[in-house]
């Protein structure tokens, strides 16, 4: 331990050792660089495109990449470099908030299933087996179907997709921790419910959610992409990765770039989500180090 | 000549932390029909000779000195030689048997695959054999454990099919790594009369490896004291019993829980300190931290191994029989 | 083992039976009245109460709820108002369809998953390990209509070596029938096998160094037995139970690669049901999914129950 070390608290010497495992592990750092740089393309898209998504000019419809157009034109004249750079703003709206909604409410549910037991684990754990009945993106379409098209519908929809999950694994954990002794210490302190759940529960379980987190973002990222391919989602004008696949398919023969580029980019948002999910992984549960 | 010659054998670990001397220089050698005890706590290496004899080690290991077997070179043996000794002349039994048996196929499976594999056996000539030898374990109903699986029998019986499924193809030898030391007290006596019903009835040798000298004295014909992965002391059982020689053989001797002789109750004695795990074998007596006797001489220097009294070898520079100071520490 | 049969039964049954609650809820909740959207074109107030009527829809609703249910535990589920063709008659003849799908799809998981996983667990850390690894996750994030369109691009458009839509089936022509499921297969089941391939590669590094492998290498078997004979052997039970798990990733698959690959699969037959606003087919087609899954979930558990000797045979003596 250097002094610097020394001198700060235990937590955040523990962040410390983290980064410097996350550190070593090639993979998991490009996966959190391409991820963030997704974010950003998400935040400054205006900025980083040259051209407005909409745009179209249909003397150079369907031409190849050239100066004036990094990844080419599609049908319409629109520049696609730009529009793959705006579409991650659809993509990580959904992947993100989706995520975050899911949590939002599945969490709570979950601490209060696997904490009081009781009557209401049961009635929650049947509810979320029921749920569980529908796979994911089945749930996700019919959702959306009932919903109506949109952005945000398709992301309220994958967010309560991912729901039962998160209250399985909130509420497994929750159960595993309650019976750590410093629970118990703090229940025999007499501590009130809500500071026991707030302070000594969740925050040991911020590993496993970051690790969700890490898996369910490019779940509804890949659904968001999937809901607007089939027209569930993202309406046109407005442009996401799916839709551009949707309406790539007439053109695979002429203009293959059409289907590349923005399934590259859904392939690489994906991806990088998933590599750092996996280093984090590592990193917090040694057991799983394969 | 002897059934089984090991001669300075040493084994060496590369592990993250670097690399562990398990066995330094440890030589022995077993003939027929006898029993050889190997002795000593937890980690002193003894599991790891017998198990490099025949190359069970992971690839981590390295072997060197010298081991045969009825004359034949057993470190620079091919893999498939080796495979044709493992099971057939030499078998192994191991201390846990509910971890050691496969739990997804039965009992007959597992005895069968030995002699399928190396007798030859066809499914029918595998089964009968295989009735008979769990009669000869002294399994009772044998025919019906035929299709049974190891979690429906008990430690005991496990350890009993263990057995059968080692004496399969009538080995030469049967190595017993601490066969009874997962057991229940009562069952222990039971395994240890079948292995001397083995050696009796079937003329198998057996190296007998065990922390436990109480077992050491029922069965063992010579005994190997081994100590962080060398020998210090070796002689034929009566005659280590009655008059040890090294410290720490002294010291086992009086650890072995017994009843006060007639003055009052006696604490459990045991070694203070605990067994080394050495990265390199130190150029002194490995023993000295720990022993009552040690001087600057043991510390400095390794104490070869010597006969003190007629075929009884020690490696020690104070050998004798003055008991373990009661309550000593380091 | 009966006792554990008979008790995961009938949590099946239940979770059938809330599902079908749900579904049943969920018509209800549409926009507009039930009956507005049953009515499909025709909305004159006259149908309008016609409708009522013929469906019973101003009964109480646990009344409607049982009436419904009754009829589609007969796989009665009412009428396309679209095609006016029975509904349940054009689930069944699409399932099977899907149901190559999955098997073909389960297949190729298989082949891909199993090999990579034990060669990466027997040679961990390698090159091929490490490579395996990359592979897979790769497999996993990969979205999968993209690679549908990709092989399309690849072997339909370019190579000109598969159809690259159509479905013929298995009876009239099997090897057209499996140039056509070739894409869709691999695609559907590059996804599993990354996931099968991680599963084994766990199992096998649980298997490899356990016990058991030391005293099969003990008794002078050949490293092929040893891996085969013993350490896949028990890890194979965990693969089964994946595969079984991944059944649902495989249905929501389906519903994207059969509407690109042209199959007409009960996954299209979804998609259709849902863009056309077929609310007696969306009910059908819910509920069946729901069912089935359910169903593949409880095979899948006894399938374990009878390879794990543990469940299959307990007690004995002890």
């Amino acid at each position: 331990m250097t002094t610097a070390e020394a001198v700060l608290s235990p937590r955040a010497r523990q962040r410390r050792r983290m980064r410097r495992r996350l550190l070593r592990r090639p993979l998991a750092v490009a996966g959190l660089v391409v991820a963030l740089m997704f974010v950003l393309m998400a935040l400054f898209a205006p900025l980083i495109a040259p051209y407005s998504p909409g745009k179209s000019d249909f003397s150079a419809a369907l031409s190849g990449p050239s100066s004036q157009h990094l990844f080419g034109t599609d049908d319409l004249g629109r520049d696609i470099f730009s529009r793959v750079v705006w579409s991650a703003r659809a993509s990580m709206q959904a992947g993100v908030f989706a995520t975050l909604l899911a949590m939002a409410v599945a969490v709570p549910i979950g601490l209060v299933a696997g904490y009081y037991r009781g009557w209401i684990d049961p009635v929650i754990s049947r509810i979320t087996d029921v749920v569980l009945a529908f796979p994911f993106l089945i749930i996700a379409v019919g959702l959306a179907a009932i919903l109506g098209p949109s952005l945000k519908n398709a992301t309220i929809a994958l967010g309560i997709a991912a729901m039962p999950i998160l209250v399985r694994v909130t509420r497994g954990e929750t159960l595993a921790l309650r019976e750590e002794d410093y629970v118990k210490a703090a229940v025999a302190n007499g501590a009130s419910d809500f500071v026991i759940l707030g302070r000594h529960i969740l925050p040991n379980m911020t590993g496993t959610l970051l690790v969700q987190a890490t898996v369910w973002i490019p779940r509804s990222i890949i659904g968001e992409a999937l809901l607007s391919f089939l027209g569930l989602g993202v309406q046109p004008p407005t442009p996401s990765w799916g839709v551009m696949l949707s309406a790539a398919q007439p053109f695979i023969d002429q203009a293959p770039r059409l289907v590349i580029f923005p399934g590259l980019a859904i392939f690489l948002a994906t991806l990088s989500f998933n590599l750092l999910g996996d280093g984090l992984r590592d990193i917090l549960d040694p057991k799983t180090r394969a | 000549m002897a059934l089984l010659d090991v001669s300075n054998l040493s084994v060496r670990f590369d592990t993250d932390d670097g690399a562990v001397q398990a066995v330094d220089g440890v030589s022995l050698e077993l003939e027929q029909k006898q029993v050889l005890a190997i002795v000593g706590e937890s980690g002193c290496g003894k599991s790891v000779t017998a198990m490099s004899l025949l190359r069970l080690l992971p690839p981590s290991a390295t072997v060197t000195g010298a081991a045969s077997f009825d004359g034949r070179d057993l470190l620079a043996a091919d893999e498939s030689e080796l495979r044709a000794i493992r099971g057939r002349e030499i078998s192994f039994v191991f201390q846990e048997p509910m971890t050691s048996l496969n739990p997804a196929l039965t009992v007959q499976k597992q005895i069968g695959e030995v002699l399928r594999r190396h007798l030859d056996m066809s499914g029918d000539q595998a089964r009968e054999r295989t009735v008979e030898l769990l009669d000869l374990v002294g399994i009772p109903a044998p025919r019906r454990r035929l299709g049974e699986y190891p979690h429906q029998l008990s430690g005991g019986m496990r350890q009993r099919v263990m057995i059968a499924m080692a004496l399969a193809c009538d080995p030469k030898v049967l190595i017993a790594d601490e066969p009874t030391t997962a057991l229940d007290v009562t069952i222990q006596a039971g395994i240890l009369d079948l292995l001397r019903d083995v050696r009796e009835r079937l003329g198998t040798a057996i190296v007998l490896i065990t922390h436990n000298l109480g077992v050491v004295a029922d069965i063992a014909d010579r005994v190997v004291v081994m100590y962080a992965g060398r020998k210090v002391e070796e002689a034929e059982v009566h005659e280590l019993f009655a008059h040890p020689q090294h410290p720490y053989t002294v010291g086992l001797l009086a650890a072995i829980p017994r009843k006060a002789n007639g003055d009052g109750r006696r604490r459990l004695q045991e070694i203070p300190g605990i067994v080394p795990s050495l990265p390199e074998p130190p150029p002194r007596c490995t023993f000295a931290p720990r022993c009552p006797r040690a001087d600057e001489r043991s510390r400095s220097e390794q104490p070869p191994l010597r006969e003190v009294r007629p075929d009884h070898h020690v490696a020690c520079f104070h050998p004798g029989e003055e008991p373990w100071p009661e309550g000593w520490r380091t | 083992m009966r006792s554990f049969l008979l008790r995961r039964t009938g949590a099946a049954l239940i979770v059938i039976f809330l599902a079908s609650v749900v579904v049943f809820l969920g018509l209800q909740a549409l926009p507009g009245s039930p009956a507005l959207t049953l009515a499909g074109e025709d909305r004159s107030p006259q149908a309008i109460a016609e409708i009522v009527k013929k469906f019973g829809l101003d009964d109480p609703l646990p009344v409607q709820y049982f009436n419904w249910l009754g009829h589609a535990l007969q796989g009665d589920f009412g009428v396309s108002h679209r095609t006016g063709l029975s509904v349940g008659e054009t689930i069944m003849d699409r399932i099977p369809i899907t149901l190559e799908l999955a098997v073909l799809s389960i297949i190729v998981a298989l082949v891909l998953g199993i090999p990579a996983g034990v060669i990466s667990a027997y040679k961990r850390g390698s090159l091929p390990d490490h490579a395996s690894g990359l592979l897979a996750l790769v497999g996993l994030s990969i979205p999968h209509f993209w690679l549908g369109l990709l092989l399309i691009l690849l072997f339909a458009v370019r190579l000109r070596v598969l159809p690259a839509s159509g479905y013929v089936p298995f009876t009239e022509d099997p090897i057209e029938n499996l140039r056509r499921m070739a894409m869709p297969a691999f695609v559907l089941g590059t996804g599993v096998s990354a996931v099968v391939m991680r599963q084994m590669r766990s199992s096998m590094l649980d298997s490899l160094t356990a016990d058991y492998v030391r005293t099969a290498r003990a008794k002078g078997l050949s490293e092929r037995s040893v891996i085969v004979g013993h350490a896949m052997r028990n890890s194979m039970l965990t693969v089964v139970t994946v595969v079984g798990l991944e059944f649902g990733a495989l249905i929501s698959g389906a519903v994207i690669t059969e509407q690109i690959f042209v199959i007409p699969g009960f996954g299209r037959l979804t998609i259709e049901a849902v863009n056309q606003r077929d609310y007696a087919l969306i009910q059908g087609v819910v509920f069946v999914a729901a069912v089935g899954y359910v169903v593949v979930n409880l095979l899948v558990d006894v399938t374990y129950s009878y390879l794990n000797p543990r469940i299959r045979v307990s007690g004995g003596s002890v």
